[in-house]
């Protein structure tokens, strides 16, 4: 997508009267987007609890603990998500090194929220080869977390090279009050991301 | 693609989105979504060819009782490969893809579809994907079916190196299919022109729209199914895997939560094309509008609640299985009201037998076939006498090839003018439909008997039933094959006068069959940004106000007669139009 991105301006192609028919055209998409990922986290999340259901008694939670470390990812995400906020609000009232400040820190915060999930794997992988043996056929006890995190850390992945590209557009001096649409479409997708992982984060927290 | 490219130029030439720009570039780089529709139409047709020679493959070796020229591993393979390609790289994407990126933007008077770059993108992701099934066809192979199953698509004991690749090429596609599918709901929602309303909408686009609903809700969910099944595979994680603490049923509700739905995105679009080819052929109004409209907004929705009828063998509750049997016989009542609708647009109407209204026509008498003989297999008693015999391959195969596919052949035929500028011979065209006809019917007739009487499917031999069985079995096995030799003569007639109609057909009029919709007004093959001038929006059905022109032997409007019908409004100026950057 990003190669298509890169194609010459001369080769734009657009349908629409005005840029605020495209703006609501975009931002419906990025909806749809939404819905459509929701029903992908919403069907991995039943599965990780039907098993875990299927499983009840045999369930060995007492061996496998969450890494403390996804308290502090969880809190960078929910903070990420004021700051995109922020960026968002900045680029409506036109205030141009707001939006590339906001944009900028929250680029960096989501660079440190996939630190912080890499960390938290290599100390559940230490934790995990003490009781490998003890697990037996319990699998998933093991792998919902990396199951979980890994899912959404590609999302994440996925949201931080659009938004490196849009804080490169914003320091440009692209967006301004009337055409901020894609600092509009990755802020929406961010805060999708945040309340994804807090729900899969919550339903790890109670499952195991 | 080549082949439309270096078509010999009419004396006057006239620009279109064929000829303004050239080389091969401008067409791997192009946004122009006729452009990509023709990609999409030669890429799926493709597929078909290398489905449809797998196809072969697997009749042949059944002909006789006995191990043919095919080893079982092989023949598991050829079935498997088959049917993967046929849904994933062919039947999904033929329809919304191909044919419809093409005439969606066109009939709604539109300059592009919403998201041009992203249409490109979704192109590239199907080459992708469909690049991981060359190589799972290469490297390993591929035994599991198209289900792909737990257990077989988690056995790594077999030497099917093939499962990864193909799992990740249907991966992709799906991705390809959810941005097709965003980029056709906003195109429709946000880009109608003034005067059109939903409920003026020609049907092809309701049709479209219910496809695109399910795309882009029930493919994410096949999307994490098959990831979870190659982490399943790869490094055992314990979801699908019942000797680590999955289950495999799981694994069933999963993929048919995604894939019943997906019969839909096949049959869906389909039923649209047959709604405007009825119409247009019989030159006569639609009957039943909004009837049609809404059922296949019914059966879109219909869809995501009966997946539990693949499952009736599967140790699923009794009381789950009646209740999947009974949402599963609501979903008939959709498609019943299509027939009926279509029926009664035929009656009385001046019904030209041309190639498009004989498959049409072939469409009818198929899809009534497949449909009705889905009731004995969403019945509970007799879907377990059934169930994974060869009556559910022949039901299937009504529907998805039968209806589905006879569905977009037809459309092809109806649109080719206006794809190629080039008319296809008649004649050819009604002989080509009449032999893929009779030849799908020898071919799936006989699987009906065959299933009652017992023969299961992906069978690589049949030789060891009792004598009077083999017997039985082996006539109707031949019948089947012979059918399918005649089918494939049928395809490769069509391609054949297809391809000799890209450099020798007649000049096509704007206008060749008279239809009403906006795709009818513009040139035939349309020009670069598909209006010269402002199509007027009026009841697309209403065949009232054309006229035969003898000069352009081609339909046109009369513009007195359209003004008498004119809905208020209707020719709102669109050409003050700017054009703007892009996000």
């Amino acid at each position: 997508m990003f190669a298509l991105a890169a194609l010459p301006a001369g080769r734009q192609r657009n349908a629409f009267v005005n840029e605020s028919e495209q703006f609501i055209a975009g931002r419906f998409a990025m909806w749809l987007l939404l819905l459509s990922l929701g029903m992908l986290f919403g069907a991995s999340l039943i599965a990780f609890l039907v098993i875990r259901l299927q499983l009840a008694d045999h369930w060995p939670g007492e061996l496998i603990s969450l890494p403390r470390g996804l308290w502090f990812s969880a809190i960078i995400m929910l903070f990420s998500s004021a700051t995109i906020h922020a960026a968002l609000h900045a680029a409506r009232c036109n205030r141009k090194r707001m939006l590339v400040a906001g944009l900028a820190v929250t680029f960096v915060l989501g660079c440190l929220f996939l630190a912080m999930q890499v960390q938290c794997w290599l100390v559940a992988l230490a934790e995990l080869r003490n009781v490998w043996l003890e697990l037996g056929n319990n699998r998933l006890a093991a792998t919902g977390f990396y199951i979980f995190s890994g899912v959404h850390g590609l999302h994440v992945v996925g949201g931080l090279i659009p938004m490196a590209v849009v804080t490169l557009r914003a320091a440009r001096n692209q967006y301004n009050a009337q055409h901020y649409g894609g600092v509009q479409y990755i802020t929406m997708y961010w805060h999708f991301l945040d309340g994804v992982w807090i729900v899969l984060f919550a339903t790890l927290l109670i499952g195991m | 693609m080549s082949a439309i490219d270096t078509q010999p130029q009419t004396p006057v030439v006239v620009d279109n989105y064929l000829n303004h720009t050239k080389g091969v570039l401008s067409w791997a780089l192009t946004l122009d979504h006729k452009r990509i529709g023709v990609m999409y139409t030669i890429s799926v047709l493709l597929s078909f060819f290398l489905g449809g020679m797998f196809a072969l493959l697997v009749r042949t070796e059944l002909i006789a009782p006995g191990e043919g020229f095919l080893t079982q591993d092989q023949y598991n393979q050829a079935f498997s490969l088959h049917g993967a390609i046929m849904v994933f790289l062919v039947i999904i994407p033929s329809v919304p893809a191909a044919l419809g990126n093409f005439i969606m933007p066109i009939m709604l008077g539109a300059k592009d579809v919403a998201f041009p770059r992203l249409n490109l993108f979704s192109y590239y992701l199907w080459v992708f994907g469909a690049i991981f099934f060359v190589v799972a066809m290469f490297t390993g192979s591929l035994d599991t079916g198209w289900t792909f199953y737990t257990p077989y698509s988690i056995d790594t004991d077999s030497a099917m190196s093939g499962v990864i690749p193909a799992l990740t090429g249907a991966f992709i596609l799906g991705f390809s299919s959810i941005f097709t599918g965003m980029n056709f709901i906003v195109t429709i929602h946000r880009l109608r022109p003034p005067g059109m309303t939903w409920f003026r909408m020609p049907l092809f686009l309701w049709a479209i729209y219910a496809t695109a609903l399910i795309q882009v809700l029930a493919t994410p969910v096949l999307g994490i199914t098959l990831l979870l099944l190659i982490m399943e595979r790869a490094f055992g994680i314990g979801i699908f895997n019942p000797a680590l603490g999955g289950d495999p049923v799981l694994y069933q509700h999963f993929f048919w939560f995604y894939s019943h739905p997906a019969v839909y995105i096949m049959i869906l679009p389909g039923m649209g094309i047959i709604s405007e080819l009825i119409a247009v052929h019989s030159h006569k109004h639609i009957c039943g509008y909004k009837f049609i409209a809404f059922s296949s907004v019914a059966i879109a929705i219909f869809g995501f609640l009966v997946w539990g009828h693949h499952m009736f063998v599967s140790g699923q509750s009794p009381l789950l299985n009646a209740i999947f049997s009974a949402i599963t016989f609501s979903v008939s009542i959709p498609s019943a009201v299509k027939m009926f609708n279509w029926l009664a647009t035929l009656y009385k109407g001046s019904i030209s037998l041309n190639t498009p209204m004989l498959y049409a026509l072939s469409f009818m008498f198929i899809f009534a076939i497949g449909g009705l003989t889905g009731l004995h297999l969403g019945t509970l008693a007799t879907d377990v006498h059934l169930h994974d015999t060869y009556f559910v391959v022949a039901h299937f195969h009504y529907v998805m090839m039968g209806s589905a596919l006879i569905a977009m052949i037809g459309g092809l035929h109806h649109w080719w003018p206006k794809i190629t500028g080039k008319m296809y011979n008649e004649n050819l065209g009604r002989l080509g439909c009449i032999l893929v006809f009779v030849g799908f019917n020898t071919t799936f007739l006989p699987q009906f008997v065959l299933g009652s009487q017992g023969m299961p499917r992906r069978y690589h031999d049949y030789s060891n039933f009792l004598p009077e069985q083999v017997e039985l079995y082996a006539t109707y096995h031949m019948w089947s094959s012979i059918g399918s030799y005649i089918m494939a003569v049928g395809f490769f007639l069509t391609a054949g006068y297809l391809i000799h109609s890209l450099f020798a057909g007649r000049r096509a009029p704007a206008n060749p069959w008279g239809g009403r919709s906006l795709e009818w007004q513009c040139a035939s093959p349309p020009p670069y940004d598909n209006f010269a001038v402002t199509p007027s929006v009026g009841d697309c059905y209403d065949f009232s106000v054309l006229e035969w022109d003898e000069k352009e032997q081609g339909y046109r409007i009369n513009e007195e007669a359209r003004r008498k019908q004119a809905y208020p409004g209707e020719v709102a100026d669109r050409s003050g139009a700017e054009k703007l950057d892009g996000d």
